[in-house]
């Protein structure tokens, strides 16, 4: 199988993207570390993994923490001995229209700002350098960062440090795939545009737009529909894989053509 | 398999990049169309491994007339078309310096580049619609998302435009089922790179695989590889999209 021997580390694989980006490496033969700030979300994709027949090791942690991040790479080490993928995939607007921080540049406290960049770019740093301290032995490994759409171009209802945080994510992935290529890492991104793949991100579709704004917004859309997050997993699968052997430094759109770079 | 039952469209597949995309579809299940300028009958040999027939055409894909009998012939004979792969290019040993080509060489080079994917896409988008599905992968180039270094700027200009027709098409197709991207390889060791590496200055030599991270080029089957994950359901949510495949040595947005 495409992962078979490989271990994968998917941070917030408690739902949404990073459950389908686990879910998949799982069903493709790796041993997968489920990490999500939410423990029974957690256990909860631990156990649809070993339901598969695969291998989980789950951890609940705050990868917005350094001390946080280090005691899981050390149980990582312990238990796996190596690490082959991380997906950092920890992230989020912190809620935009559905309400938890302000999305308006006059509205945006000082903690809101800090809150949505940490989760989004600071996790991403973390992970990363504790990763490389593993992958660097091996000589070997890939790293994924799952940015958005918003890094690309502005949008109506995620403020100014969702925007910043997911371009920024877009800036450290190319700084590493050069950095780190001498190690044998490969570091890539995937881009994804509007995916239905959280009860909040249904409830931002649903509560921020009319019917007629939700029709406009998908007449906006080329492939005329939302993405599951298994369309985004793949991508991710694809960048790990063997196969995307000469590829480092990309960015993968996956937001069935909304916006085209 | 990735593409059990697809019908499979590879221009410029005698050889090279063009000819790895079609061992890699023959592989996932598909049944190919095959043309090239050259003659075919070696190249579809070594593909008919798979024991699935291979429909091998001579044709001139700058041809509007040939290009219209070839996907003619694939309907006919296949009965369907569900991906073209727009990979016949090159550079045609167009001078580099503007100041030293001629018109006639403009017009090859795009030609080739970017009317020959326009003609294909013409032929094909049609029956796809019918369909209500359909994929299309351009090969466009690293030339074409900065510079050439080696090739003049008419192979440049129409790679970036491959990628202008890829975005467009895309957003046109989308609502009739039909996904659009694009490739972009850097440096790929083929026939064709062996050839014409050996006539670049040693500074370009150097310098070719001093700015690629990865330092070495590219294997054809590693561009084959990304154009298979386009071409499939992995892939169902992408369109107007580029994957670069080129070790590093361009990032760009």
């Amino acid at each position: 199988m495409r992962f078979s021997g490989k271990v994968a580390l998917v941070t917030g694989s408690g739902q949404g993207i990073g459950r389908a980006c686990a879910l998949l490496f799982a069903s493709q033969g790796a041993s997968v570390v489920v990490n999500d700030i939410n423990a029974s979300l957690v256990e909860n994709t631990v156990q649809e993994i070993q339901r598969m027949g695969s291998k989980a090791l789950g951890i609940q942690a705050d990868v917005t923490k350094e001390d946080a991040v280090s005691r899981m790479f050390t149980q990582i080490k312990e238990t796996f001995g190596r690490l082959d993928i991380l997906v950092n995939n920890v992230g989020g607007s912190g809620g935009g229209g559905a309400g938890d921080t302000s999305v308006k540049i006059d509205e945006v406290r000082e903690e809101d700002w800090d809150k949505v960049v940490r989760a989004n770019l600071r996790s991403t740093f973390l992970c990363s350098q504790q990763a490389v301290e593993i992958m660097k032995l091996q000589r070997s490994g890939k790293i994924v960062n799952i940015s958005s759409r918003a890094a690309r171009v502005g949008t109506d209802h995620q403020g100014p440090q969702y925007h910043t945080s997911k371009s920024a994510v877009l800036g450290l992935t190319r700084q590493l795939a050069r950095d780190l290529a001498p190690l044998g890492i490969h570091v890539n991104a995937v881009a994804p545009g509007f995916i239905l793949s959280s009860p909040r991100a249904e409830r931002r579709w649903k509560e921020t737009r009319t019917e007629e704004e939700r029709q406009a917004y998908l007449k906006g859309i080329p492939l005329g529909r939302l993405g599951r997050p298994e369309e985004v997993a793949q991508a991710v699968a694809f960048l790990c894989s063997d196969e995307a052997s000469y590829i480092t430094g990309v960015t993968i759109d996956v937001n069935g053509g909304s916006i085209m770079i | 398999m990735k593409l059990e039952g697809k019908v499979a469209w590879i221009t410029g597949a005698a050889r090279g990049i063009g000819w790895a995309i079609a061992r890699a579809f023959g592989r996932e299940g598909a049944q190919l169309a095959i043309n090239d300028l050259r003659p075919m009958e070696e190249a579809a040999s070594q593909l008919r491994e798979t024991g699935r027939p291979v429909l091998a055409m001579q044709g001139d894909v700058t041809k509007a007339q040939q290009v219209k009998e070839m996907a003619e012939r694939i309907f006919r004979e296949l009965g369907r078309v569900d991906i073209l792969v727009n990979n016949a290019g090159g550079g045609l040993n167009v001078p580099f310096s503007i100041v030293d080509m001629t018109e006639e060489d403009w017009d090859r080079v795009v030609n080739l580049n970017l009317k020959a994917a326009f003609l294909c896409c013409k032929a094909v988008i049609p029956h796809m619609r019918k369909q209500g599905k359909g994929v299309i992968v351009n090969i466009a180039s690293l030339a074409g998302r900065s510079v050439a270094t080696t090739v003049g700027p008419g192979y440049t200009g129409a790679k970036a435009g491959l990628l202008g027709l890829t975005r467009h098409l895309a957003n046109t197709e989308g609502p009739y089922g039909i996904r659009v991207n694009a490739v972009s390889p850097g440096s790929i060791m083929t026939e064709l790179l062996a050839e014409r590496f050996k006539t670049y200055p040693p500074e370009e030599q150097v310098k070719r695989l001093s700015t690629t991270p990865l330092r070495r080029f590219g294997k054809p089957e590693e561009v084959a590889a990304a154009v298979l994950f386009l071409a499939s359901e992995e892939a169902s949510f992408i369109t107007g999209a580029n994957i670069d495949v080129n070790g590093g040595r361009y990032m760009q947005m």
